[in-house]
């Protein structure tokens, strides 16, 4: 199934910028490892980004500068090391979680344990171990659940990761990002057949629309 | 408003610029490599002081940002932009990475991404030579509302709702400025295409 729900044009250009809060962005990073269409977007933002950053006033580099460089550069060279930037590679090779979600984690897929918040709901929290101004985490829902009612107080994104389910948006599958302005309300519903796991990011705590579920909120803890 | 430049300037550059990478991708030639540090250092250590980076921690930086060049330059191509786009989005991801101080957490970069996707390769290809040239261009030709929360955005780092905050705007209004100025910007990439 190819992907049919895409990033936000907003959400491309502050990714590319770098100031999505950290669980959004790994959200959003998830989704790009998937989506080739987004990674061709964010790389026309990040020229935007370069064509501004062009502009920046040169600072002299201190006199030793190149040696350090190339001293840096020849114990880069002997160590052989290519160094912790690839940290993406295929290591685990989890046919759901993406490798940064997976490291997030830190534990594979088969090995979490779902908090029950409710019937056919599980969650579990991602701590990305500082302080943050959003949450991150999993939610796994049985076929067929419906979901309450509910609206954002700030930017949510949502990345299904397996199964599906829909809304008044269209029917969301792997790899398909809801990118919600705040103040939109949805209600999902899973598909029959298949639960559904899906990776989430919000800036503030969800708001529930009906009584009910507001009484629930504080427990669910999303 | 437009700003003086000399538009010849930057492609010769530019090709000079990527004649340069090609060396050290190929070569591994090291003087080549002295010449885009000369290049860029003062222009990365200018950024990361700009971003909060008291001087040594901005030079190192430059230097960790020039080290990822030696360590990807094969995988640089035309077609991923020009060589400045290409050095900048590296020095910015190096940035994004530091100020998150999470270790071992990195994510900002498309390059990675790439390699980690299902269909590693399958990237459509959206930017070409003139590219650098083109994006400058349409920069320079965003109505003031718009180019002013790119540059909110991508030189004093701000978040969505710190712009909102700032120019007294709803978040909606920055959002749906942000979306006309990639739109307009990615209008100008398609007639290079």
């Amino acid at each position: 199934m190819s992907i049919e729900h895409h990033l936000d044009d907003a959400t491309i250009v502050s990714f590319a910028a770098g100031t999505l809060p950290t669980p959004i962005a790994l959200v959003v990073s998830a989704h790009l490892s998937m989506c080739p269409q987004c990674r061709a977007r964010v790389r026309a933002a990040e020229a935007m980004g370069s064509a501004v950053l062009e502009e920046e006033a040169p600072v002299s580099l201190s006199a030793g500068s190149v040696n350090n460089l190339f001293e840096r550069l020849e114990a880069e060279t002997r160590s052989d090391n290519k160094g912790p930037s690839l940290n993406l590679s295929k290591q685990h090779d989890d046919p759901i979680l993406p490798p940064q979600v997976r490291k997030a984690l830190g534990v594979p897929l088969s090995e979490i344990k779902w908090k029950r918040i409710a019937k056919g709901v599980g969650l579990k929290m991602i701590d990305l171990g500082e302080e943050e101004k959003g949450k991150l985490y999993l939610m796994k829902i049985e076929a067929g659940r419906v979901l309450p009612e509910h609206g954002h107080g700030g930017s949510e994104v949502t990345l299904v990761l397996s199964g599906s389910y829909t809304d008044r948006f269209g029917q969301f599958g792997r790899g398909d990002i809801a990118d919600l302005d705040d103040h939109v309300e949805h209600q999902p519903i899973v598909d029959p057949g298949e639960e559904c796991i899906c990776l989430v990011a919000s800036e503030h705590p969800a708001r529930f629309t009906g009584l009910l579920p507001r009484i629930f909120q504080p427990i669910i803890g999303i | 408003m437009t700003r003086p430049q000399g538009p010849d300037k930057t492609i010769s550059d530019n090709e000079q610029l990527a004649q340069l990478l090609v060396r050290v991708a190929e070569h591994r030639d090291k003087a080549a490599f002295a010449s885009l540090f000369e290049h860029f250092g003062p222009r990365i250590k200018g950024f990361m002081m700009r971003k909060g980076a008291d001087g040594e921690l901005a030079e190192d930086l430059a230097q960790d940002t020039m080290i990822t060049v030696w360590r990807k330059a094969h995988m640089y191509s035309v077609e991923k932009g020009s060589v400045s786009t290409w050095i900048f989005t590296i020095a910015r991801n190096r940035r994004i990475d530091w100020a998150r101080k999470l270790k071992g957490m990195q994510f900002s970069d498309i390059a990675d991404l790439e390699q980690a996707s299902e269909d590693a390769g399958a990237d459509e290809i959206v930017l070409g030579q003139q590219e650098a040239e083109t994006v400058k261009a349409a920069v320079d030709r965003l109505p003031e509302d718009q180019k002013q929360v790119i540059s909110m955005a991508f030189m004093e780092d701000l978040t969505q709702q710190e712009i909102s905050h700032r120019l007294d705007v709803p978040l909606g209004t920055v959002k749906s400025r942000m979306r006309l100025a990639y739109q307009k910007l990615s209008k100008s990439l398609e007639v290079l295409q």
